[in-house]
């Protein structure tokens, strides 16, 4: 006997298809021994986020159409912070906040057929926490200094797939040494493209002041 | 981009529009509790000093409070005085803690001064433009520390905004302002100690009180005076540090 869920089956599909045409995309924040890098690959180039010197991020997206929504979500959040309040006051708590009620929306709207396949992962440089924001409006607020993992996620939603990109990131090049000499991180930026078929892969340092 | 969904995603952040203060428009009002007062404000070694009379009056007809409280903490490193109509006044200070609150919880950081001053002073010339034509009757004075430093902010009744080294708002602070300047070298850089820059700010609300019938006089009431440290925050000095640097002016004026 099939299981009707009503709206939750709607939600649940909905989800799941925007799931499926972001398995192959992700980005990953990762924790060398000397720093901090993002790692992306999409089938479009990825949106870097940056806003003032209180966080940095990065969006990905399955098409333009995605991460330009995203992107304008971002723009349309920040503005809106920066004219009741200031510039000053942009903090990635209020953005992960925004953004993901939004994507929640996306899949409750019924009168769209697809949700947004856009994630998002914004690292606050104040508190040092990793924000993950997924596609349902899920999100995560993790303290740096109270893990010891050195990899987070969002897209890649093929296990396997995720596991062999993780299997690679370990081989990252400290940050500081791959900036002065980029071939370092060729190998790795490669195989990267060869595994998820992406065809942009882009590596970007997370500095103080800012990516 | 979906209009609606990101101007819902909005009204989860932001406080409820300007309310009126049940005052309906048009109608007349007869009697306006008016704090007169002189409030100033200025950066010393430590941090920041601000300091007010204590007179609430009846438009300058009687005088109904001599304990009023005049300057406020509405965050842990933010003070706030105001001159004007004593409702009004509430209005911003219950608005300036609302914000602040909601705005700390939310994003897990303190809100910035010129934040809080950029949303009073929207609130201010928002009010007079769409709630009641005669607008806000506050003039106020917001001093706080945040990661930028210490800073003082004016926001008048048309709801513009100036920034200052010191300030002093209210009808006593022609005053309190030139009692100020005879120290503006020192104020501009901040280089009074604590103790010296409560009895300057004792003198310019003495200076005040003298001469303006809207405030307190130094023999009346005790003033109040607080002072925003970087360590500490918000602090209210104690009666028994303000007392005997009071009787010493009173003295003063004696001689």
């Amino acid at each position: 006997m099939k299981l009707r869920l009503g709206l939750l089956e709607e939600f649940i599909i909905k989800k799941v298809e925007a799931e499926q045409r972001l398995s192959n995309a992700f980005a990953a924040f990762v924790v060398t021994k000397d720093g901090l890098c993002f790692v992306a690959a999409s089938k479009v180039s990825p949106v870097r986020v940056q806003q003032n010197e209180n966080f940095g991020g990065i969006i990905i997206g399955e098409t333009n159409k995605d991460t330009e929504e995203m992107t304008s979500v971002f723009r349309a959040v920040c503005m809106s912070i920066q004219s009741a309040y200031s510039e000053d006051d942009v903090h990635a708590r209020l953005v992960v906040d925004m953004m993901s009620n939004y994507l929640r929306w996306t899949i409750e709207d019924m009168d769209s057929p697809q949700a947004t396949a856009s994630e998002m992962l914004i690292y606050d440089m104040h508190r040092q926490v990793i924000h993950q924001i997924f596609l349902n409006g899920d999100f995560t607020e993790i303290p740096l200094g109270e893990t010891k993992e050195k990899q987070f996620f969002v897209g890649a939603y093929s296990k396997r797939l995720r596991r062999m990109i993780a299997k690679e990131l370990q081989k990252m090049p400290e940050v500081s040494k791959a900036l002065k000499d980029p071939k370092l991180i060729g190998p790795v930026v490669s195989k990267l493209g060869k595994l998820t078929g992406m065809k942009f892969v882009n590596v970007i340092a997370v500095k103080r002041s800012g990516i | 981009m979906r209009r609606e969904l990101i101007e819902r995603a909005f009204s989860s952040i932001f406080p409820s529009p300007v309310r009126a203060p049940g005052v309906v428009h048009g109608q007349k009002i007869n009697t306006v509790a008016q704090s007169g007062t002189t409030v100033v404000a200025f950066r010393y070694k430590d941090g920041l000093i601000m300091a007010a009379d204590r007179k609430t009056s009846g438009g300058y007809f009687f005088i109904d409070n001599l304990e009023a409280m005049k300057i406020h903490e509405v965050a842990v490193h933010t003070g706030f005085g105001a001159a004007g109509a004593v409702a009004h006044i509430q209005l911003v200070l219950h608005e300036l803690e609302l914000i602040n609150s909601s705005f700390r919880s939310r994003a897990r950081h303190p809100l910035s001064v010129r934040g809080q001053v950029n949303y009073i002073s929207n609130m201010i010339r928002d009010y007079s433009l769409y709630v009641c034509p005669w607008g806000l009757e506050a003039h106020s004075l917001i001093a706080g520390i945040d990661h930028e430093g210490a800073s003082i902010y004016g926001i008048f009744v048309d709801g513009a905004v100036l920034e200052y080294p010191y300030s002093s708002v209210g009808s006593g602070s022609d005053q309190a302002i030139a009692r100020l300047d005879q120290e503006q070298r020192q104020l501009k850089a901040g280089s009074f100690k604590e103790k010296a820059a409560i009895e300057l700010a004792l003198r310019a609300i003495r200076q005040a009180g003298l001469r303006d019938s809207g405030s307190s006089d130094l023999r009346t009431a005790l003033p109040s005076v607080a002072k925003i440290t970087y360590k500490n925050g918000f602090e209210f000095i104690d009666e028994d540090v303000l007392k005997p640097v009071v009787a010493g002016l009173v003295e003063e004026l004696k001689s």
